[in-house]
């Protein structure tokens, strides 16, 4: 059953697509890159073999057009299609369409991909593989009693929800059951207030849980591997910020214990290729399982730096049909991994996503460091893609260590030019309940107010002053000489200083 | 003699400025500061009565610097920053739909008041006055839809009138 793969068509673009080239040229495959109209200068068109033009448009006539994209792997001579994350990574009819045209699908079966895709019906495949969900009430049997007996069942604190909900409406938090069964009658009057439906659900409230994901690697012989956790609990509006491996919050044991429901999943699912189990974990150290992603994640880099291993190398072994090399035991965890994402926004603005050219943007130049990007300095960032610029990820034999190194280092990537959330990520690691590994998903909100920037302290505005009054804005790190001309330069083009007593 | 400058939207002000070809000097808040460039182009940083100096590590793009992790940007004592800045000023930083309008024309606004908000790729924006101003034009209506770049909403900035 082993299969040929010696090209490879990228469905993607930027970073993941630079990514999964430099892994195909390593083994030797060709990779035919996409790219729009704009995105011509960018890094993965010319980090591939050959490049197809998408034109112009909105996504679904370029990246998420399904028979396009298949029409062009089967022109270029593609074997496989590896798609990436985002765009149609977890699009089962797509899976099920480029094998249907005789192409390998560089991830899990189209069935799998659609029942894990499934919130509903995932959970109950779930159930069945006893795989622990957050514990709750969701049933039509809307009686006080009846609730108030579930409640009791499920335990404090816990969570009511309107069954129709969304944006907090009819949501109580209760925290005794004496308080319950008036917090009840109040969610529900929100409820039929809002949506015409007082039918309310249960769940149990995590007061402040982590997020712990497990990834799994799975061949096609019956091999169900578990590469440890990452924890992701740093996140803003749901978006992951800072990852990490390992979890201070996982034990041994725990790790154990997690692993073996993830590898308890992938073999009831009878899973193929690198996935991801994410879960809550609780203060008590119990966990619960949230969704599946079948496919590479973002954040995968802080696992290969922790287990040397490199995960597009075996989603595309697996889809030659090689089996996993080594067993469980032989999965290495060595030291400590960080990812920070690189966004351009504005922190101090809502997050509002920025466009700008990019300037001063470095490659980090220690030992242990990645940056995994699909820019270079001068290029345009744009909103007609994700605002993600960057990945930076470090490595340190201890947490300490890769926390140090990535505040260094982000200090050396800069980039300039446009609002960035580079300052708050520094804020970020800096903080005193990061150092202590305090990191819940809760992190960014608790801690809004001390994460906001700080006024410019006067010594830091004269550093820049002077560092702009001798000219070194006006050249390049290599050619910072002592010329006259620089600073004479410097000065006129302050053009807007003025002489005190001057205002309009 | 004074001089002003901007930096990130904030104005300086600094006295009594010497300077040559590598080295410059001036007062800052009731402080000397003393910088100069050594053989390498690396900015040294000194003080009076102290023998001892340091580098400061900066990475730079015109008018900006990266110095200890903050970005510093300079700008005209004059006018605003235009550029490269959040796309929250003024304008739709990508097609959306406004939700709400929070200021009708004529309207007094301080620094950070927010204006309306737009929700753009699933995500409610608040669009904040990015300096007191008064509003003289709101060309959309809640429930309107907007293309990017466009101009949501006609701010004139007032200087201080106690300066």
């Amino acid at each position: 059953m082993a299969r040929v793969i010696k090209r490879i068509l990228i469905a993607n673009r930027g970073e993941i697509a630079c990514r999964i080239e430099r892994t195909a040229r390593r083994m030797g495959i060709e990779t035919v890159a996409l790219y729009t109209d704009e995105e011509k200068a960018l890094p993965h068109v010319r980090g591939a073999t050959q490049a197809v033009c998408l034109g112009t448009g909105p996504l679904s006539e370029t990246y998420l057009n399904q028979q396009r994209l298949i029409d062009i792997a089967k022109q270029t001579k593609c074997e496989a299609i590896h798609p990436g994350y985002g765009f149609l990574s977890e699009n089962a009819s797509f899976a099920r369409a480029t094998e249907l045209a005789g192409l390998i699908f560089i991830g899990p079966s189209p069935e799998v991909i659609e029942l894990m895709g499934d919130k509903k019906g995932s959970k109950v495949k779930m159930g069945e593989l006893k795989v622990p969900l957050i514990p709750g009430y969701h049933s039509d049997e809307q009686d006080s009693n009846a609730l108030e007996k579930a409640a009791k069942t499920i335990g404090f604190p816990l969570l009511i929800k309107a069954s129709a909900g969304g944006g907090g409406k009819g949501m109580r938090i209760v925290r005794n059951a004496s308080e319950f069964l008036e917090n009840l009658e109040g969610a529900k009057r929100e409820a039929m207030n809002a949506f015409g439906d007082d039918r309310v659900l249960l769940e149990k409230f995590l007061e402040n849980p982590r997020h712990i994901e497990i990834q799994v690697l799975s061949d096609t012989h019956g091999h169900h591997l578990f590469l440890h956790e990452r924890e992701c609990s740093i996140q803003r509006r749901y978006q992951k910020v800072i990852e990490e491996a390992p979890s201070t919050a996982v034990s041994e044991t725990l790790r154990a214990e997690m692993g073996k429901t993830a590898v308890a999943i992938t073999k009831g699912l009878n899973y193929r290729g690198a996935g991801t189990l994410e879960f809550m974990l609780d203060e008590d150290g119990k966990f619960y399982f949230l969704e599946m992603n079948t496919r590479l994640q973002v954040e995968h880099p802080v696992t290969e730096m922790i287990t040397g291993l490199d995960l597009v190398e075996w989603q595309i072994r697996i889809a030659r049909g090689e089996p996993l090399s080594f067993t469980q035991g032989q999965v290495p965890l060595h030291g400590h991994a960080l990812e920070v994402r690189l966004y351009a926004e504005d922190p101090d603005n809502e997050f509002l996503p920025c466009t700008g050219e990019l300037k001063a943007f470095n490659k980090p130049t220690q030992a242990h460091t990645r940056l995994d990007t699909g820019y270079e300095n001068g290029q345009q960032v744009t909103t007609s893609f994700d605002p993600m610029i960057a990945k930076l990820i470090t490595w340190g034999p201890d947490r300490e260590a890769a926390r140090v190194l990535m505040i260094e280092s982000l200090k050396e990537v800069g980039p300039l030019g446009l609002t960035t959330n580079q300052e708050f990520l520094i804020r970020l690691l800096e903080h005193p309940e990061f150092i202590k590994a305090q990191t819940t998903t809760k992190f960014i909100s608790a801690h809004e107010n001390e994460l906001k920037s700080a006024e410019l302290t006067f010594d830091l505005v004269a550093q820049a002053l002077g560092a702009k009054l001798l000219g070194l804005d006006r050249v390049s790190a290599q050619a910072q000489t002592q010329s006259t001309s620089g600073v004479a330069q410097a000065w006129e083009s302050l053009g807007g200083f003025r002489l005190n007593g001057d205002l309009p | 003699m004074k001089k002003e400058f901007r930096l990130n939207d904030e104005l300086y002000e600094i006295s009594d400025l010497k300077r040559d070809s590598t080295s410059v000097s001036f007062m800052l808040s009731g402080k000397r500061y003393l910088f100069s460039l050594d053989s390498q182009g690396q900015m040294i940083e000194s003080e009076e009565g102290n023998e001892v100096s340091r580098v400061v590590r900066l990475i730079s793009a015109p008018d900006e610097f990266l110095i200890h992790g903050r970005r510093l940007v300079f700008s005209s004592v004059r006018k605003m920053k235009a550029s490269g800045g959040a796309l929250g000023t003024l304008t739709s930083p990508m097609p959306g739909k406004i939700l709400k309008v929070f200021v009708a024309t004529g309207a007094s606004v301080k620094k950070g008041d927010p204006l309306l908000v737009l929700e753009a790729m699933k995500m409610e924006h608040t669009i904040k006055a990015p300096f007191d101003g008064v509003v003289h034009s709101t060309p959309f209506k809640e429930g309107d839809q907007v293309q990017a770049k466009v101009e949501l909403m006609g701010l004139k900035e007032v200087q201080d009138a106690d300066s």
